[in-house]
């Protein structure tokens, strides 16, 4: 463990708290739609994949596994997503610190070995390997899911805790055509930015 | 080989060669993967990403830099259904 690491925890809850106010609306709808199809992908299921991340679902031990998609509405792609370093449609898992994927690594295992969800609170000091957003806090939700053939993935549904952030100046999305319109622009972002450093 | 060093390289897989990209047009190489996506039943997902990118969910109508772009997306994802079944087999 890193110094970096002495406040990054993961925290499990109940998988009932989503229900009692411990998540939103979304976390309420993929449960319920996890549980009304026993895991099995479907359309309704994936009609949330832009919120979400698609990551192997097959158990591995020793590391979080690989990611295979993640969504433009994802926890990773708003904060994580369009960083310079990471100026790429798609993140790696190499993208990660060695000390947050192996913080993670336990829960895609048990929730890959078990077939069943797991929501958790995580706080990581430095997730990426390039040193960007030391800090994020965030409830996530794990949904392992298969296809009738036999394939699996676990579906990562993330919740920041964190204050909002300002759009990352010079990024791949700030660079689209469409980063000018109303829809890429924080609405959350404060008033003033000089009181409110990231 | 460390450990990391193998995460590297599975992390590393190159759709281009996996796919034929320099011997198929990019709308064969996206009708491959469409067949592959339905073969493992992940072409839920590949409908819904089409929508999140194009605003409408027939991956099958795209041609030249939107498949291309679709291809970029969903390749990883049916590349590991399909890899997990022939494992299985």
């Amino acid at each position: 463990m890193t110094a970096d690491m002495a406040n990054d925890f993961v925290v499990r809850f109940d998988l009932d708290d989503i229900f009692r106010g411990g998540a939103d609306d979304t976390a309420r709808t993929l449960l319920d739609i996890w549980r009304t199809n026993g895991g099995r992908i479907c359309d309704d299921i994936a009609g949330y994949t832009d919120q979400l991340v698609i990551l192997d679902g097959q158990p591995q031990k020793t590391d979080s596994p690989q990611v295979l998609f993640h969504g433009v509405n994802s926890l990773l792609k708003r904060n994580l997503g369009n960083t310079p370093v990471t100026d790429s449609p798609q993140i790696k898992r190499n993208d990660f610190s060695a000390d947050y994927r192996r913080m993670c690594a336990q829960a895609y295992f048990d929730t890959a070995s078990d077939m069943q969800p797991i929501f958790d609170l995580v706080r990581v000091s430095r997730p990426m390997v390039s040193g960007e957003y030391q800090q994020q806090t965030y409830h996530r939700l794990l949904l392992p899911v298969f296809t009738d053939q036999g394939a699996r993935f676990t579906l990562c549904y993330s919740l920041d805790l964190e204050p909002h952030r300002y759009p990352v100046a010079n990024s791949r999305q700030s660079q689209l055509p469409e980063a000018d319109t109303a829809g890429s622009i924080n609405q959350n972002m404060p008033c003033f930015p000089a009181l409110h450093p990231r | 080989m460390s450990k990391d060093d193998k995460n590297a390289l599975s992390d590393s897989f190159n759709a281009d060669a996996y796919w034929g990209k320099a011997a198929a047009s990019i709308e064969q190489q996206l009708a491959d993967i469409l067949a592959e996506a339905r073969k493992s039943n992940v072409d839920p997902f590949v409908r819904s990403i089409c929508g999140q990118m194009f605003d409408h969910t027939q991956p099958e109508k795209l041609v030249g830099w939107q498949a291309e772009l679709l291809i970029e997306a969903v390749s990883e994802l049916v590349y590991c259904a399909k890899s997990q079944l022939e494992s299985h087999t």
